[in-house]
């Protein structure tokens, strides 16, 4: 009942809008910079983010478009311990274990089609924008000793501010939360689990209950661009 | 803005993220953390177990002259009590008759010493402790006769001697033994040997019903069902695991215990010795008890399931898993010349009698090995 009304409110402020600053039928380009924070239990830790967003303008208040995000980052290490042993524990002498913390970089593109409701004004647009897709991990091929390429679909949720700086080009500062569903932290263990640390639990740092589920909230400052046009919103 | 003008801004802003985004860290994928482990695994020892015999009478009731129906019972690997007594007791086969024993008590003591050529020379002495109706007396190199007759010990002529049991008693005795039964020898499983009953003692919990009883051994099937019953028959519970050692922490992870029997629990322990091999420190690793998080003891695991998940099967459950652990920084005497655990060159499980006294490694050995090198610096 909240989110009709808040809707209800959104559509009667768009409504009294006197100053149309986006032209409708028109697509916009912007490529955007930033950082994305895994939520902890993912096991990623923080990354920089570039992105890509086009988008149509169905009307004043509303486009459709689609979104692309590539991110590079590192898996957390400390949530990934492994036992590397050596000699026998069975002879005399027994054996020798080192202890490791086994990280790796994680590619991530996250594809994904949005909607945007937007409440125009003359220098600034404030917008709301949710949307779903895929992403995809890629890791290193010789870390992992095999193609490592997982698949699975995403949704998005955000919202931010366009601010113009001429007819056609202006930036964007959004933030967004991308949640990756079907998520398998064990994905991102290059010793798939074999050599576990299970003799001193205690000694190492704890590690968050896994979920099937990853958020990843992202923050990010664009450059807008409308071509062909005047625009700039 | 001309898209000519656009497309360097956009070239410009990718080159700059991708910069931002590759650092030289990432290729950094495994890093070296703490102090390195040095670990053995354990192996089965099973020595030095509450074991012995028991010579029972020719005939099960009283012959014409019960003053010569000599009882004689030996026993070894008994550890000595601090509380508590053991109580020999004699009664007929179906365990509803039960005649508390007095007898004479002799205890044969066999020491070890090395000559000067570095052989082993066994010395045995022997003490007669006199006509004794429990003791407390123990040791891993002490054996004990017990020595009595039906009519010394009032048993009725009518009365069967068919069974043999040693009790562990904490009060004044009963009529009957206490619950905690671990040794007993029955006629129908003795043979004649040298013309007298002889039989064998076994270790574990008595039952009345052979089918019932549980014998404690870590080399037979075990007395428990996990799942079909073709599998269970011949399923081998061997206790294993292995110590490891990594800085301060000392622990011991194994599994496939047999319960102890009632009044035992199980222990670990670590020996330090001196260049020339001997013992001069024993130091407790700790009881027993669930691997992490849970770490619930095993002290009582002969008469409770402590932990489902680690301990199951029926009617005689088995541990599964197990841990213990224990730091240099809280055990005086165990950072030796700064180094944590050096010189400590043998790990010990062993079965200890509840009764006995608590941080003094008991006699019966379940699981022994040499310590890595690393550690014992021998």
């Amino acid at each position: 009942m909240r989110t009709m009304m808040l809707a209800a409110a959104f559509v009667a402020l768009a409504a009294t809008t006197a100053q149309a600053q986006v032209q409708a039928k028109r697509f916009s380009v912007t490529t955007r910079l930033g950082t994305v924070t895994p939520e902890r239990s993912s096991s990623l830790d923080m990354a920089g983010l570039v992105g890509l967003d086009t988008e149509y303008s169905l009307n004043k208040y509303f486009g459709t478009g689609v979104s692309v995000d590539v991110t590079r980052g590192n898996t957390h290490r400390e949530d990934f311990v492994a036992r590397l042993r050596y000699g026998n524990a069975n002879a005399s002498g027994g054996d020798t274990v080192y202890y490791q913390y086994v990280g790796q970089p994680v590619n991530t593109i996250h594809i994904g089609a949005m909607g945007v409701a937007r409440y125009p004004t003359k220098h600034i647009t404030p917008f709301v924008m949710g949307g779903f897709g895929t992403y995809t991990m890629l890791l290193d091929t010789q870390i992992n000793g095999k193609a490592a390429i997982k698949n699975a679909a995403s949704y998005t949720v955000g919202g931010g501010v366009w601010i113009k700086f001429t007819e056609r080009s202006g930036i964007q500062i959004d933030a967004r939360q991308l949640t990756m569903r079907n998520f398998d932290r064990g994905f991102l263990d290059p010793s798939a689990g074999r050599n576990p640390n299970r003799v001193f639990p205690e000694d190492f740092p704890a590690v968050p209950a896994a979920k099937r589920t990853a958020g990843n909230f992202m923050l990010s400052l664009g450059f807008r661009y409308i071509p062909g046009s005047a625009g700039g919103n | 803005m001309n898209p000519m003008r656009l497309v360097a801004l956009t070239s410009v802003a990718l080159t700059v993220a991708l910069a931002t985004a590759c650092t030289e860290e990432r290729a950094i994928t495994t890093e070296p953390v703490g102090s390195l482990g040095f670990g053995q695994n354990l192996v089965k020892a099973q020595s030095n177990l509450p074991r012995g015999r028991a010579i029972f009478p020719t005939a099960p009731i009283a012959s014409a002259t019960p003053a010569t129906d000599s009882i004689i019972v030996e026993l070894g690997g008994l550890d000595s009590l601090s509380s508590g007594n053991y109580v020999v007791w004699v009664g007929n086969d179906s365990a509803t008759k039960f005649v508390r024993a007095s007898g004479l008590l002799t205890v044969l003591r066999t020491d070890t010493t090395l000559n000067a050529q570095g052989d082993a020379v066994f010395s045995t002495s022997s003490i007669v402790v006199g006509t004794v109706n429990q003791f407390s007396t123990g040791g891993s190199n002490r054996l004990m006769r017990f020595a009595t007759t039906r009519a010394a010990i009032g048993m009725p002529n009518a009365d069967s001697a068919n069974l043999v049991l040693v009790s562990l008693e904490t009060g004044t005795p009963g009529t009957a033994p206490s619950v905690r039964r671990p040794l007993w020898v029955r006629r129908s499983q003795s043979a004649v040997v040298g013309g007298r009953v002889t039989g064998g003692a076994r270790f574990g919990n008595y039952n009345p019903r052979l089918s019932s009883e549980y014998v404690f051994a870590t080399s037979a099937a075990a007395n428990a069902v996990f799942g079909p019953a073709a599998f269970s028959a011949t399923t081998v519970i061997i206790p294993r695991g292995r110590i490891e050692v990594r800085g301060a922490i000392y622990t011991v992870n194994d599994s496939n215990y047999y319960r102890p029997p009632v009044g035992y629990f199980y222990e670990a322990w670590t020996i330090r010795t001196d260049t020339l091999g001997r013992f001069i420190d024993t130091v407790s690793l700790g009881r027993k008890a669930t691997p992490f998080p849970g770490r619930l003891s095993f002290y009582d695991a002969d008469t409770q399931i402590t932990d489902p998940l680690f301990m199951f099967g029926t009617p005689t459950p088995v541990i599964f898993a197990a841990q213990h652990r224990v730091s240099a920084d809280t055990i005086a005497g165990t950072v030796v010349r700064g180094t944590p655990w050096r010189e400590f060159a043998f790990t010990y499980v062993t079965l200890q009698n509840k009764l006995s006294p608590t941080g003094r490694m008991g006699a019966n050995a379940v699981m022994v090995v040499g310590n890595p090198s690393s550690v014992s610096f021998r």
